[in-house]
């Protein structure tokens, strides 16, 4: 038994991410009804949204509605449920059907350390799903794309877009998949370089621990853990020369993959560690250069 | 000889009409002051009077002991210089020569009625000679205070046109006085005389100088009334001027809430609207003008710009976008200039987001502020509008929301939090139900390695003076104590009703810690909430155990007396200034090292700051220099080569900054427990029992 789906994302391509997401519970066949705001509006209310895809809801009656996790989705599918008299579940990283053919929704609690799983009485299933949970849009299903036209005059209106401003970033480390970090074991600034080799070899981004980024000012601050810098959570994190403060590890903790590079053995990084190298970083840096030149070629 | 006081000599008879008709007039613009200057905060006089009145039924003698210190010695004013000798003698000059006019006037429009004359014979004599002196004094103090802003012009004090007006006005209230005396002397000598020695002393010099002193005659009166009208202006300008210190802050002190000062306002109450079913109010803290009620816009009034607190605060020290002035004066500006205003309070001034995050709670400004304004009670409220918007940076939200989803504001698991304790055989309140002291860890000793040691060092303590303890183990977690400073006040409330659950759910009565931040909140804030434990640092405690002679000494230890690095002690603020906690941990740090305590340059109630609280170890502003590397340069500045802490958060922010500045063969950071476990013989009994 297929579940029929409506999909609502801020672009026709986000919501072929999240068609292909759903395609094995949606069914391989039927095209996906997918919802995206008109064109031509350039910052829409999710409040105008709300009345027209509700309508449209009530008239496709499907089981699920999956809305991409964007800030725009994130206010919308609350708002949705309300409307139509549902309920509502957040970050979810999985979609599936219980026995008695109710929609049930994972989503992580506590932090990540459990997964819940949500089962809903009423429908539709109003669930929100975050880009990086779908993956990228591999075209593998048909989706009927539907524009939508904000409601004119409708609830949004005491509200008005007075500016629209790119935001400024050089570096965005939270966002980064591999990621080089430094600390106080690099006696020169000048060395710097080599672990920026280390990270072009890596298609790494660099980062560093607070003494760099504040003392130091051989980073910006928008290159440091921790505590009081980013936040990160890349596939693989390469400590190199850090000794790992709690300061520092709380940025950090939650990266998948973790190499340490140090020469003390007693350093506290390596308790958080997957991979420890105890040594000179100035022997291991240019020795794991070379490795990766060496298995490019 | 009997010497008399005349009554108005040398002027015409209708002076005596029009002057009183120049004061009435005075007066009724001083009563126009005072009324607008009411209406402004938004109280009437009634409602004043009952306020004073209910503050001192409810504690009179510390009304009146606060009163005392205060206003009358002005023991905070007169702790700095030289702006306290400065004060002190136009202060006391000024109030001498009050009183002397209010004699004139009691003895001339009173007492004449029942023809009684007391400003005759020696009382009178003695009378001339005091309100000379007084005179002069005056003039010091004013020339002084001249000097002082246009010559010395200390960074910290800013000085307007208007404080130069009252400045001038009172100089001249005094040089005109003296030229009056001397120029009646002149004219018409007396026997006394030489009792008002500087007038005679001027009319010595006139006679000396002039042929003929009479042809001063003319301009005697034009003197007379220059003086009059000074003094009257005077009394006009009163609540225009920064003369209205006079009473703003002898009221804001009769009027200050006896609550101790590490404990915050509490807006609301969880527990109690949760039994009420009463609603959260809609807004908390203070956004605009309205949310700062009269008592509060008294306390931003009592203010005189003295500067003091600038010169104390780390924030500004560290070149951070805060001036406790600042912020102080940016608020009365702003409320004084449209009182009922709905626009935002931040933006008037120095009142910015980033001052208001910039505050580490630390004090410093509060204790030195001899007007007894409330910085950090602002700060707080204004942090509190702050994130009831929404208007925090992630690092600010991270920590909250980690603090509720953790336990803790690292964000480490909850679940291991107390592992590498519990793998030593320390017991939990399950192991020993029967526990005296439930001894509690806290966040930075949970999850710091480094810091473990602190706690390590004081389990080592506890178990060879055979205190009975326990620890919650896995089940502690954050007291909230960063979200409470950090404006977050309901989350804060459930985090700590959740403790006090927990708490009461093992029967504690008995809380003991190492980190000053904990005690406070414990000691303070939770009682509020139902959570009324004994509360007791580890500082108290094992000076308690070391004066009992219940701990075991050390002969290697007390071999090495004197041999060790010379010592210095960093004051946490929230031990000390919020708490009084400034001797027991100092004699600890001798007994333990066996060297006396080299203080600091700012030390005990002045203590500096070492840049984590308030929430500030979360996060990070724009500064030119850390508050922590400051502080570790006055460290330096002693010579020692090893410094205690009692706070777990100093001893990470010291460490830290000696790590980054290379100085880790110089000094050595550790916690007073740390000092003592080393002075110890090992225990032969295991843990906790």
């Amino acid at each position: 038994m297929s579940l029929s789906t409506l999909l609502f994302a801020d672009t026709a391509e986000q919501a072929g991410a999240l068609a292909d997401w759903v395609r094995p519970l949606a069914g391989a066949a039927a095209p996906v009804l997918a919802a995206v705001p008109a064109p031509g509006v350039p910052a829409p209310f999710a409040e105008d949204l709300c009345p027209p895809l509700a309508d449209l809801a009530r008239r496709q009656a499907p089981d699920l509605i999956l809305v991409a996790a964007t800030p725009l989705g994130r206010e919308l599918a609350p708002r949705l449920a309300v409307r139509l008299g549902t309920g509502c579940v957040s970050d979810c990283v999985h979609i599936g059907r219980g026995e008695a053919g109710e929609v049930l929704a994972d989503r992580p609690v506590f932090g990540g350390v459990a997964i819940a799983t949500v089962a809903f009485r009423t429908a539709p299933a109003v669930c929100l799903v975050a880009p990086g949970v779908t993956g990228p849009n591999r075209g593998e299903s048909s989706v009927v794309v539907t524009a939508l036209t904000p409601e004119a005059g409708g609830p949004g209106r005491g509200k008005r877009v007075v500016q629209q401003r790119e935001v400024e970033r050089g570096v965005d480390l939270s966002a980064a998949d591999r990621i080089v970090a430094v600390g106080r074991g690099m006696a020169r600034r000048e060395d710097l370089e080599q672990i920026r080799e280390l990270a072009a070899a890596l298609a790494a981004e660099v980062a560093c621990s607070r003494p760099l980024a504040e003392d130091l000012g051989w980073l910006g601050a928008e290159r440091q853990v921790g505590l009081t810098g980013t936040t990160v959570r890349p596939a693989l994190y390469l400590a190199v020369g850090i000794s790992g403060q709690v300061q520092h590890v709380t940025g950090m903790k939650d990266s998948r993959v973790v190499v340490a590079i140090n020469n003390n053995r007693a350093a506290p990084i390596f308790q958080v560690a997957d991979y420890g190298i105890v040594g000179d970083l100035y022997e291991a840096v240019p020795a794991l250069l070379a490795a990766l030149r060496l298995s490019e070629s | 000889m009997n010497p008399v006081r005349q009554y108005m000599p040398l002027m015409p008879g209708w002076t005596e009409p029009v002057m009183y008709a120049v004061l009435a007039g005075a007066l009724v613009a001083l009563g126009l002051g005072v009324h607008r200057k009411l209406a402004g905060y938004g109280v009437t006089m009634p409602d004043l009077v009952r306020a004073l009145l209910s503050a001192y039924r409810s504690q009179p003698r510390q009304f009146r002991r606060r009163l005392l210190a205060q206003t009358v010695r002005q023991e905070k004013v007169r702790e700095r210089q030289p702006g306290g000798t400065i004060h002190s003698l136009v202060f006391v000059s000024l109030a001498v020569l009050f009183l002397g006019t209010t004699l004139i006037f009691l003895e001339h429009d009173v007492l004449r009625f029942f023809d009684l004359q007391y400003l005759r014979g020696t009382f009178y004599l003695v009378y001339e000679a005091v309100l000379d002196a007084a005179g002069v004094a005056l003039i010091a103090g004013v020339l002084l205070a001249l000097y002082r802003r246009q010559m010395l012009r200390p960074a910290h004090l800013e000085t307007r046109a208007a404080d130069i007006w009252v400045l001038a006005g009172l100089l001249w209230l005094a040089v005109s006085g003296f030229a009056l005396e001397g120029m009646r002397l002149a004219f018409r000598p007396v026997p006394w005389a030489p009792y008002s020695f500087a007038g005679y002393a001027l009319s010595r010099g006139l006679v000396a100088v002039m042929a003929d002193v009479r042809a001063l005659a003319p301009i005697y009166p034009w003197v007379w009334w220059s003086h009059a009208l000074a003094a009257f202006a005077g009394l006009a300008a009163l609540p225009l001027s920064k003369l209205h210190h006079l009473v703003t802050i002898p009221l804001n002190i009769a009027l200050a809430e006896p609550a101790p000062r590490g404990r915050l306002s509490m807006p609301f109450n969880v527990a109690v609207l949760a039994e009420s079913g009463g609603e959260l109010p809609e807004g908390i803290g203070i956004s605009a003008a309205p949310d700062v009620d009269w008592r509060r816009r008294l306390n931003l009034d009592a203010c005189v710009q003295c500067g003091r607190c600038d010169t104390v605060c780390p924030a500004l020290a560290a070149g951070r976008s805060l001036s406790p002035r600042g912020l102080v004066q940016g608020l009365r500006a702003a409320i004084a200039r449209d009182p009922a205003g709905a626009g935002s309070l931040l933006g008037a001034g120095a009142v910015t987001e980033q001052a208001v995050w910039s505050c580490t709670n630390c004090y410093a400004c509060e204790e030195i502020c001899p007007a007894g304004v409330s910085h950090v009670q602002f700060v707080a409220d204004l942090r509190r509008s702050l994130v009831a918007d929404g208007r925090m940076d992630a690092r600010q939200s991270d920590v909250l929301e980690r603090m509720e989803r953790n336990g803790n504001p690292y964000g480490l698991p909850s679940f291991s939090r107390a592992d590498w304790l519990l793998s030593r055989g320390v017991p939990t309140v399950h192991d020993n139900p029967e526990f005296e002291y439930l001894y509690w860890i806290g966040c930075a000793a949970s999850y710091d390695p480094r810091l473990q040691q602190i706690a390590l060092a004081t389990v080592q303590i506890l178990d060879a003076a055979g205190v009975s303890y326990a620890v919650l183990g896995n089940e502690e977690r954050c007291t909230g104590e960063s979200a409470r400073r950090l404006g977050e006040e309901g989350r804060f409330q459930l985090m700590a009703m959740e403790n006090i659950a927990l708490l009461q759910g093992y029967g504690v009565r008995r809380i003991l810690t190492h980190c000053p931040h904990c005690y406070n909140v414990f000691h303070h804030d939770y009682p509020e909430l139902g959570g009324a434990f004994e509360v007791v640092h580890h500082t108290q405690l094992i000076h308690q155990l070391v004066h009992t002679g219940r701990l075991p000494l050390s002969a290697a230890g007390a071999a090495t007396d004197g041999a060790g690095p010379a010592v210095t002690y960093h004051d946490p603020c929230n031990l000390g200034r919020l708490n009084d906690g400034y001797d027991q941990p100092r004699e600890l740090v001798q007994w333990a090292t066996g060297g006396p305590v080299r203080e600091m340059a700012q030390n005990r109630r002045g203590g500096f700051c070492c840049g984590a609280g308030g929430g500030n170890a979360w996060y990070s502003l724009p500064e030119t220099r850390k508050i922590s590397h400051l502080r570790l340069e006055q460290i330096a500045a002693t010579g020692a080569g090893l410094v205690g802490v009692a706070c777990p958060f100093c001893a990470a922010m010291l460490e830290d900054a000696v790590r980054s500045t290379g100085r880790q063969d110089e000094l050595q950071v550790r916690d007073v427990a740390e000092l003592v476990a080393q002075r110890l013989v090992r225990a032969p009994d295991g843990p906790g029992r």
